[in-house]
């Protein structure tokens, strides 16, 4: 479509303008570099255990910044080392359901009929389970993993993406554009991937961004109930988990992993606020 | 109107159906026998004999499948592998605690949500409005466990106002009604604030756009024009108006309810379903994960019929059957 | 001439959007004297509509608002009030009844608390007492039978029955001012004669002015005395009725009596009006009119003033300088 480039240019000048979505911008970009030079970025190890007893639940200090957990690790380490597990679990789950919501809201969609009503059954069957009882299910069923935890992160979470994609295709099908193409004789499933999935993704990236948030803290309730990734690698969760008995002695080895989650959460649903208001279509017509 | 309703009945009968088709398929799609996954050393065979026997898995699958529905729509669960008690039992203990925390918790998020979207609507733009809405972001974007445990931490640990856990004191049969109606308040405050919270960052969201809707329309201009006071426009015409989909919000907020109740029973060591359910992942406990599974599930749909309905008797636009509609 | 009731002066309101300032209302003037009628037409988007919310004070702040001018309503200026006394104005002294009668009811309310509820605020009457008063008021403008009526909802009722309701709710505290903003186009062509023989009829006897607002020149030959007519935000002519229809003395209100379908005239299509209404944000430089007139001439690079005619007319027109039409 010849609107598409200037729907985009319109919907980054807008987003340009708005402070908050830019700072939200700024502070998930900063999260992942963090999480990629990790090792650059602090001298220490994030998983063994220091070798002297006074080591442990040090207050912070100029050699910890956010002090020591009760094995004697560096927190803010464990910290930056535990944004990798939240970005990439969530960044992976988040693509899982979307591609999966994508694929079954066009089909249900762009079929209709009895295609469409059994999808759509489905979905609201799946929705009606509330979806940590729906993971701790499987957890139990499957052995843990990291990638079992990604998987069921994703495929418990596409069903608001199927909705929200059927929605668009139903709408986008009654214009006359679709009608055109179909009347030139083009396949249906070109019509899909040419002409209708464009035109929702928009949408589709909104919808992600908003989601990201709510991975990442299911993925850390996960964690903190000790059925998330397991352990040696620190999780944001775990480490919340881990200061739950020394709340009055060791404040800090709880209080500055919630912070991260809080402020990682905080940036992806004004990031996703900011997209929405900018690239909405529903602004422009 | 009938129609209506018995059209909603027979979807929801529906649903729970499919949610039962699924969690079976769940059971058996997994790799292996359900049992051989159960390898617990210190199970002697015999149980395991046993437990194969009830979950009929010496059965064909379209038997067991027929098995499994008739016993969950007859409200038999199984016996529990870890108490060795039937089910049921164990549900009825722990459903009406995860009632009571998850009742408290709505009225705590319809109360904060809807006092918190009103008003800022009503003052748009102001710094209230602009603080309360970024500050319901935040709130929305903190985990719960964390929370709670910030909240233990500064009102149980620090200041000693508030007990961190349990439903109520161990004394607690020894004392009077009044008595035993406070201690237990006092134990509900924290863990229904921490799971309503976050809804009601949501709810006030809502609230805030619903009424900014509202107060835009033709009828608003009116009402002010006969003269009435901005506060009865506003509590009166704009949120009567806006007051009716909560009923459907609080309907889909159900899910998320239950959800979060999973933690925070942990953390708050409330003896609900949340905690059955964690106990019971950790030991495997397939007859009671299943069977709480059906019943949030039930719980969801009966929620989101009974605010269908809700609305439908909310809404003088709906029309009962019998009442004229336009001639 | 009537006493005067209602005397606008250069009112100036404005709109406040990112493309810029959009005056609506733009130094508009006239008055409505006691049990007066008086007509304010233009084409949609001329400000006439806001001139009606601008008097009762219900212009939507931000983006709207009222920069200047006084309105004047028994020799007091309504834009002096405090918002509590002008409270006691609205729906009391000076009334409103607006295009669209479905979405100017609250739909979840019955349509006889909606009259009661203003009876009972200004004539502090308790809840039985307005009740009655407002069956009474939903007879008195021919609601159909008016007890069952009182506890119907808005969206069981017809379009015209709905504007009766509207009509019920602005009459009930005996208001000396009757704004109606276009009270039938959105009626049924049917309905529309009803409730303008309506308004005609309750106005006997009650000594209430109506500012009638309207595109229709219809309905203003039928029911008006005297005219204002108004061109993107300002007034451009303002007349007797019998004198407008006879002698439009502006370009603009010939091209509007024109237009008028006209039995014994078969045409294929109207004359129309050429070119477009100005956009507020950036009205023409001199006559607002002159992009748009066929008798423009040189002078019209220069906004005229209103210059007085014979019998008490008043038009906006250079070819008018002088007096002589």
């Amino acid at each position: 479509m010849s609107g598409g480039r200037s729907l985009w240019s319109a919907g980054w000048a807008r987003f340009r303008k708005n402070p908050l979505a830019m700072a939200a911008a700024v502070t998930v970009l900063a999260l992942y570099l963090v999480a990629i030079f990790a090792p650059v970025l602090t001298p220490y190890d994030p998983v063994s255990h220091g070798d002297l007893p006074e080591m442990r639940h040090q207050p912070p200090s100029r050699e910890h910044p956010l002090g020591t957990d009760k094995f004697g690790r560096d927190v803010l380490t464990r910290l930056i080392y535990g944004s990798r597990i939240s970005l990439t679990v969530s960044f992976l789950a988040v693509t899982i359901s979307v591609v999966l919501g994508s694929i079954v809201g066009s089909v249900a969609g762009y079929t209709g009929g009895i295609v469409d009503a059994v999808l759509m059954r489905m979905v609201d069957a799946l929705m009606s389970i509330p979806r940590l009882f729906l993971m701790l299910t499987c957890i139990a069923l499957f052995s843990r993993s990291f990638l079992l935890v990604t998987i069921l992160l994703g495929a418990t979470g596409w069903m608001g993406t199927a909705r929200l994609v059927r929605g668009q295709i139903l709408s986008l099908r009654g214009r006359e554009f679709v009608s055109a193409v179909e009347a030139l004789g083009a396949g249906s499933r070109r019509i899909v991937l040419r002409h209708l999935i464009p035109n929702v993704l928009t949408v589709i990236i909104v919808s992600a961004t908003l989601k990201i948030g709510l991975i990442i803290l299911v993925e850390a309730a996960l964690s903190f109930l000790g059925l998330g990734v397991p352990p040696p690698t620190p999780s944001w969760g775990q480490m919340v988990y881990e200061g739950r008995e020394v709340l009055l002695d060791a404040w800090w080895v709880s209080t500055f992993p919630g912070l991260a989650i809080v402020v990682t959460v905080v940036g992806y649903n004004l990031l996703g606020d900011g997209l929405r208001d900018s690239f909405d279509p529903v602004q422009f017509t | 109107m009938a129609r209506y309703f018995a059209g909603r009945l027979g979807q929801s009968i529906l649903l729970v159906w499919l949610v039962l088709t699924i969690t079976f398929f769940l059971l058996h799609l997994a790799p292996g026998d359900p049992m051989a996954r159960y390898d617990d050393p210190e199970m002697d065979p015999e149980t395991v004999e046993m437990m194969r026997r009830q979950f009929g898995l010496d059965r064909s699958v379209p038997e067991q499948y027929a098995r499994w529905i008739s016993n969950f729509a007859r409200g038999d669960f199984g016996i529990s592998l870890r108490y060795n008690r039937p089910v049921s039992e164990l549900l009825a203990g722990a459903v009406p605690n995860t009632l009571r925390l998850t009742v408290a918790a709505l009225a705590v998020y319809m109360i904060l949500g809807v006092a918190l979207g009103v008003t800022s609507a009503a003052k748009k733009n102001s710094l209230f409005d602009r603080v309360g809405t970024l500050a319901a972001l935040v709130v929305y974007s903190i985990p719960s466990f964390w929370l709670a445990l910030m909240l233990i931490m500064l009102f149980s640990l620090k200041l000693g106002w508030l007990p961190s856990s349990h439903m109520q004191s161990i004394d607690a049969l020894s004392l009077g009604a009044l008595e035993l109606f406070r201690n237990r308040a006092a134990h509900l405050i924290l863990p229904a604030f921490v799971l309503g919270v976050a809804s009601a960052a949501g709810m006030a969201r809502y609230m805030r756009g619903s009424m900014l809707d509202e107060l835009r329309r033709d009828y608003v201009r009116t009402a002010r024009a006969k003269g009435l006071s901005e506060g009865t426009v506003l509590m009166k015409h704009a949120f009567r108006n806006a007051a009716i989909p909560i009923v459907t919000i609080v309907g889909l907020s159900i899910p998320f309810l239950l959800g979060g109740s999973v933690v925070t029973e942990k953390i708050f060591s409330w003896p609900g379903m949340g905690s059955l359910m964690v106990e019971s992942i950790f030991t495997r406990d397939y007859p009671v994960i299943l069977a709480i599974n059906f019943i949030v599930s039930v719980m969801v749909i009966l929620g989101n019929l009974l605010a269908d309905l809700g609305y439908a008797l909310l809404d003088p636009r709906i029309a009962f059957s019998g009442e004229e509609g336009e001639r | 001439m009537p006493e005067e009731l209602l005397k606008i002066e250069d009112l100036r309101t404005v709109f406040r959007t990112e493309a810029g300032t959009a005056r609506a209302v733009d130094g508009v003037s006239f008055t409505v004297g006691r049990g007066e009628t008086v007509g304010l037409v233009g084409e949609s988007g001329c400000g006439k509509s806001v001139t009606a919310l601008s008097i009762m004070r219900l212009v939507t702040d931000p983006p709207g608002r009222i920069e200047g001018g006084s309105i004047l309503f028994e020799g007091r200026d309504l834009l002096g009030l405090s918002e509590k006394e002008m409270r006691k104005v609205r729906g009391n002294e000076i009334s409103i009844i607006f295009q669209e009668p479905l979405s100017s009811l609250n739909p979840v309310f019955t349509c006889g608390e909606q009259i009661r509820e203003a009876i009972a605020l200004h004539q502090k009457l308790g809840r039985r007492k307005s009740k009655e008063k407002t069956i009474e008021m939903l007879r008195l403008v021919r609601m159909p039978d008016p007890e069952k009526r009182y506890s119907s909802y808005p969206h069981q009722m017809s379009g015209g029955m709905r504007q009766r309701v509207m009509i019920a709710m602005a009459l009930s505290c005996q208001p000396k001012l009757l704004i109606a903003d276009e009270p039938s186009t959105a009626l049924d062509v049917s309905v529309q004669a009803q409730i303008i023989e309506l308004l005609a009829e309750l106005r006997v006897g009650r000594n209430m002015a109506i500012l009638l607002i309207t595109h229709d020149l219809a309905v203003v030959a039928q029911m008006v005395d005297r005219v204002v007519v108004m061109y993107a935000g300002a007034v451009v002519e303002e007349s007797p009725v019998e004198e407008l229809f006879g002698s439009p003395a502006h370009p603009y209100t010939k091209g509007l009596i024109d237009s008028l379908p006209r039995l014994g005239r078969r045409l294929e299509r109207l004359p129309m009006i050429p070119g477009n209404v100005p956009d507020p944000l950036d009205l023409p430089e001199g006559c607002r009119f002159s992009d748009r007139c066929q008798a423009r001439f040189e002078k019209c690079a220069t906004e005229p003033p209103l210059f007085d005619l014979p019998g008490g007319r008043l038009a906006r027109c250079w070819l008018c300088e002088g007096g002589d039409g």
